[in-house]
């Protein structure tokens, strides 16, 4: 009875059909064995050859009991590395087409920005020659005799001012006119005047930034260095102002913070560039009202018009827009062929800072891989060809070390972000580190966002 | 006999109370359910191997081979302790869920009339 069971074509096919399924070899041959036994025992009951192929049919498909049999053999272990593989592949698979998708996106983006900065150039050229001829917007790396830095670098963080807040919060809406509240009264400002013995304001030459400078430095996150409390300087200089007018002593106020604004400045950073365009602001205010006080003349001191004022905002804002490795043509245009143009500086260090990061994400890393490391290199030109004006001597060590600073930014968990945003992003740029396309969709999405919207003062006005 | 979608579910259960009383290879485990419920369930091959391959993976039962004089090596499965801390489990389970119906069907019925 065994051989001829074991030999039937029906049997045979409808075992071979069951195994199939089974990719276990010893497996295989145990099911074999037990559903031919199964077989006998049902043969030995009805004892008729005839019911082998109802016998048979009793089972079902024998492709869906073979798969079946597979998936009750697997373990939880074997089916949880299963679903996790599964899982695993299927996720790759969605940041595969996801990072192609989002790298088309950016690549698009940033020929939008490259197209809308040609578009504005001549503009840009124009407005950038009408102003290179205010002195107070000079960069230059000689002649520099004394740094600010010394004074203000470790008081930046408390001062007098800044634990008024409050009071100067609300006396400023209308500095010029409100009683001094009494906390004010007695902050002194010898401070402001002390600032006229230096020509310039170093961030890192001195205080709490210097020890990041140096061949042995530690490398740091540039995002998160001590920045300076620049509102205490307005707060300042409007206090000091107002004490001129009521002195009826503006000149000299007016001369101080003029001062300031030129160190201000010269920081090289675009919030110093703002604060001085602010304090520019306080002066003409201070201007006016002393006018309308009888204290000076029209014409006595010579103060920037409102339009010239905001006309230097914008174009130190857009500036930064320029100075970019997102449009290298544009740059090399404005930087590397024409005169030094205004907030050059403050822009090629805030390029620098992006260079950190991007760069980690735009160099090839495995064969095959693209390398968009010579977007780059316009960065490298316009630090090269800023030496005479800029000093950005933590922004040159920076992009040299460019991995080990990008490091620090991932370890802190990109720290412009928190909580949930803060690991999420962490965790992409760690990815990023390990998958080719994931990483140049990362490297083009930090070139798309670090400077179009430094643009967009043009193109809103259009 | 018993409407096969009904049986869904509580086929393991049935299977893990067969084995209960001895060890029995996977042919006597169908017959003895059709005993125990009367004929009414008809346990189908390509039903029953599944859930025994897949009890005996999760170590609810476990299994030997045996070979007596002029037969065919049988597969025997029996309980372990798992298997019978699952039945007591399941059979607990069946026993609320009983009773849930009965009582919903009842307050259905009572309605009806």
């Amino acid at each position: 009875m065994r051989d001829p069971l074991r030999t039937h074509p029906s049997v045979v096919n409808f075992l071979d059909r069951v195994c199939a399924r089974i990719w276990d070899k010893r497996r295989k041959a145990e099911v074999r064995e037990e559903l031919l036994s199964h077989l006998e025992a049902a043969m030995a009951e009805s004892g008729s050859d005839i019911e082998i192929d109802e016998l048979i049919e009793n089972f079902g498909d024998p492709d869906v009991l073979g798969s079946n049999l597979r998936r009750a053999q697997r373990t939880w272990v074997q089916k949880i590395l299963r679903l996790t593989a599964g899982g695993a592949v299927l996720g790759v698979l969605t940041l595969y087409f996801s990072s192609r998708h989002f790298a088309n996106f950016y690549e698009e983006k940033i020929r939008v920005h490259a197209d809308n900065l040609a578009l504005h150039m001549s503009r840009f050229e124009t407005e950038q020659e009408r102003l290179a001829a205010i002195p107070l917007f000079e960069e230059s790396t000689t002649d520099l005799k004394a740094d600010a830095g010394e004074f203000l670098n470790d008081r930046l963080a408390k001062n007098d001012l800044i634990a008024l807040e409050p009071e100067v919060g609300a006396w400023i809406r209308q500095w010029w006119a409100e009683p001094i509240p009494d906390n004010l009264k007695k902050v002194d400002l010898q401070w402001v005047q002390r600032l006229r013995a230096y020509d310039h304001w170093d961030l890192f030459a001195s205080g709490p930034n210097s020890k990041f400078l140096g061949p042995e430095a530690k490398a740091v996150n540039p995002f998160t260095l001590p920045v300076p409390e620049f509102q205490f300087l307005p707060a300042g200089a409007r206090l000091h102002l107002r004490r001129g007018l009521d002195k009826r002593d503006i000149v000299p106020a007016l001369e101080d913070v003029r001062h300031l604004a030129r160190l201000s400045y010269t920081t090289e950073t675009l919030i110093g560039s703002m604060v001085a365009i602010a304090l520019l602001k306080m002066e003409r205010v201070a201007y006016g009202e002393a006018i309308r006080r009888g204290i000076i003349a029209p014409g006595d001191y010579p103060v920037f018009e409102v339009e010239e004022l905001e006309q230097l905002r914008k174009t130190l804002w857009v500036t930064t827009g320029f100075a970019d490795y997102s449009a290298p043509i544009q740059a090399r245009q404005v930087f590397l062929s024409q005169h030094w143009p205004i907030g050059a500086c403050s822009a090629i260090g805030e390029s620098a800072q992006s260079y950190v990061l991007a760069a980690a994400y735009l160099e090839k890393i495995y064969p095959f891989e693209r390398d968009m490391q010579e977007r780059l290199q316009v960065v490298d030109e316009l630090l090269e060809k800023s030496k005479p004006h800029c000093r950005l001597k933590f922004h040159r060590q920076a992009v040299v070390r460019y991995k080990e600073y990008a490091q620090t930014m991932i370890d802190d968990g990109f720290s412009m972000a928190d909580g949930i945003r803060g690991n999420f992003e962490k965790y992409r740029f760690i990815l990023g580190r390990h998958l080719p396309f994931f990483r140049q969709a990362l490297g083009l999405e930090l070139i798309a966002i670090a400077k179009p919207s430094f643009t967009l003062v043009y193109e809103r006005e259009n | 006999m018993v409407n096969p979608e009904l049986l869904k579910g509580s086929m393991i259960t049935l299977v893990l109370k067969a084995l209960a009383k001895r060890q029995m290879y996977g042919y006597e485990i169908m017959k003895e359910l059709g005993r125990l419920s009367g004929g009414e369930i008809d346990v189908k091959e390509g039903t029953l191997y599944p859930i025994l391959h897949q009890l005996e993976t999760d170590k609810a039962i476990e299994s030997e081979w045996t070979e007596g004089v002029g037969e065919r090596k049988r597969k025997y499965y029996r309980l372990t302790r798992k298997g019978r801390a699952l039945l007591k489990e399941k059979a607990s389970q069946w026993e609320s869920f009983r009773k849930v119906i009965d009582q919903m069907l009842a307050t259905e019925l009572r309605g009806l009339s």
